[in-house]
């Protein structure tokens, strides 16, 4: 579904990811986790077509997607919940959710009350401004926008960044159930603990590096986590 | 002291504040996608006019018809050839490209004129009759200044229900507020410029028709046509808040009904210093609203948890 392979992408000329290569096969949940400034982020953005790469390749399903443009690739089935949400405050809460339509002709309606059935208080506040609600119901808001596009792949980028932590649980609560559903999920996050365990796999990125990859089982073992992260 | 200036004064107030409206939204609109502001605009209003001189022969729907035509088509030709190559460069050269996109149609505009010395004096004969007045409670109001007021109201209206109530206009407003997310979420970048251009053409193309209408007798074509106009209206959209369309709008009107009522008042002998009030209004107004004059009812940018 999805390969990084050798990815290196600088920032001028300093690299701020090197040599990542990793895969996530279909109906798989595959977490990456790393402190600030690792590279996850630059990561997600390479495979959405923002960023330009210097070296190595990125696929999905078998196509490389190299100077493609993001909405080209958002159109190839590939959704992002960004950093920070990125949600549209003065417009809507429906608004915001036919945005993640953009890319999608048939199916609107459908795919908007499937969104809601997932979050029901956005169908509540769906002629809300979306910067009126709370910071777990816009990432509610931000999922199901990425969602209603009816990803093959959806990536997200940190979905629990600054949310107190009964939202914090809402999020994980909800990626389980889109797991379930069949989505193929690669999963960036500074919970560590939270993200081994949910995903099949979970690679530590430290420096721009893959240094290590967990299994569910490890989330347990803190000491191997944290040694992971320290590994630099 | 406005009630003192007397029906006539205010209404034609009303009416240049209208067309300047339309221009901001048309720079606006535009500002909005590319972040970029096209000092090339009066150039495409000037260009219009220039459609309509070489045209006055023809019955007023055909004239006007190729006006938006000829004006559409130029937007186009600019955001295809100027704007998209130039996309991701910093803002200044956009801006000053603008700049050398202006001068390079004006230079175009003399070649024309010297080639036809009588384009400047045409006369139109649908012109004539918006030209007349009627009387409404003892008041004389020209004809042209009421089809200013209802041709901006409907243009106004039209494009607020285009960006409300179709997809693309969904996308557009997205753009305007977050490009990269949008593009993130599968809206095409291309698609929503050239909707947003060609909007800006068809308000262009309506200034022009109006300005060319509202001068009597018989309007003056020339190359700096609707150039110092532009200039007044790009001030007043930054006065008004350059951010949003809204904003941006009632600057344009705010600035162009300011302007209607200073020249009113202004002694005829001493109205060369409209633009010295006028500006120094601005002035005054940037320095105490530095964000805009309109830039109230904000919602500040919490961050949410």
């Amino acid at each position: 579904m999805l390969e990084l392979e050798g990815l290196e992408v600088r920032y001028g000329t300093v690299p701020a990811i090197r040599d990542v290569s990793l895969h996530v096969e279909r109906g798989e949940m595959v977490g990456v986790i790393g402190p600030n400034g690792a590279g996850k982020s630059t990561t997600l953005h390479a495979i959405m077509g923002v960023l330009p790469w210097h070296a190595g390749d990125i696929r999905v399903n078998g196509r490389s997607v190299r100077g493609r443009p993001p909405e080209a690739i958002s159109r190839a089935g590939v959704a992002l919940v960004p950093e920070g949400r990125r949600i549209f405050g003065d417009f809507t809460v429906e608004e915001n959710l036919r945005l993640g339509l953009a890319g999608r002709k048939r199916n609107g309606s459908a795919r908007l009350a499937q969104a809601y059935e997932l979050f029901p208080v956005l169908r509540d506040f769906r002629r809300r401004s979306a910067g009126l609600l709370s910071g777990g119901q816009q990432q509610q808001l931000a999922i199901g926008r990425a969602l209603v596009a009816d990803p093959e792949l959806l990536l997200l980028d940190e979905p629990s960044l600054g949310l107190a932590p009964l939202a914090v649980d809402g999020v994980f609560e909800a990626l389980r159930s889109i797991r379930e559903r069949g989505v193929t999920i690669l999963l960036v996050e500074q919970r560590a603990v939270h993200t081994v365990a949910l995903c099949d796999r979970t690679h530590v990125l430290v420096a721009g590096e893959l240094r290590m990859t967990l299994e569910p089982k490890d989330a347990a073992d803190k000491d191997k986590i944290v040694a992971a992260y320290l590994s630099a | 002291m406005i009630a003192s200036l007397g029906f006539q004064t205010v209404t034609d107030a009303v009416a240049l504040g209208a067309i300047y409206a339309l221009m901001a939204v048309g720079i606006g609109l535009v500002f909005g996608v590319l972040r970029l502001v096209n000092f090339a605009y009066g150039q495409l209003i000037m260009a219009g006019a220039y459609t309509l001189a070489f045209t006055s022969s023809w019955p007023a729907g055909g004239s006007i018809a190729l006006c938006v035509g000829v004006v559409v088509t130029l937007s186009l030709l600019m955001e295809l050839f100027v704007f998209r190559p130039l996309r991701n460069q910093s803002q200044a050269v956009m801006l000053v490209t603008t700049f050398a996109i202006a001068f390079l149609l004006q230079a175009v505009a003399q070649i024309v004129d010297l080639r036809n010395d009588q384009l400047g004096e045409v006369v139109f004969s649908w012109i004539t009759t918006l030209n007349q007045s009627i009387t409404i409670g003892g008041v004389d109001i020209r004809k042209v200044t009421i089809v200013a007021v209802v041709v901006a109201i409907v243009a106004l209206l039209l494009i607020t229900l285009l960006l409300n109530k179709t997809t693309i206009g969904l996308h557009t407003r997205a753009a305007a507020s977050d490009f990269r997310t949008a593009r993130l979420l599968g809206v095409r970048a291309n698609r929503v410029i050239t909707f947003a251009v060609v909007l800006s053409g068809v308000l262009a193309a309506a200034v022009a028709v109006l300005f060319v209408a509202g001068t009597d007798p018989g309007p003056l074509v020339t190359p700096d046509f609707a150039l110092r106009q532009t200039i007044v209206v790009l001030v007043g959209v930054v006065v008004g808040g350059i951010d949003r369309l809204w904003t941006a709008t009632l600057g344009g009107f705010a600035i162009g009904f300011a302007s209607g009522i200073i020249n009113a008042l202004l002694p005829t002998e001493n109205s060369v210093y409209l633009p010295s009030v006028l500006f120094g209004l601005v002035i005054v107004v940037l320095l105490l609203r530095p964000a805009g004059l309109f830039a109230w009812g904000r919602r500040g940018q919490v961050e949410r948890v």
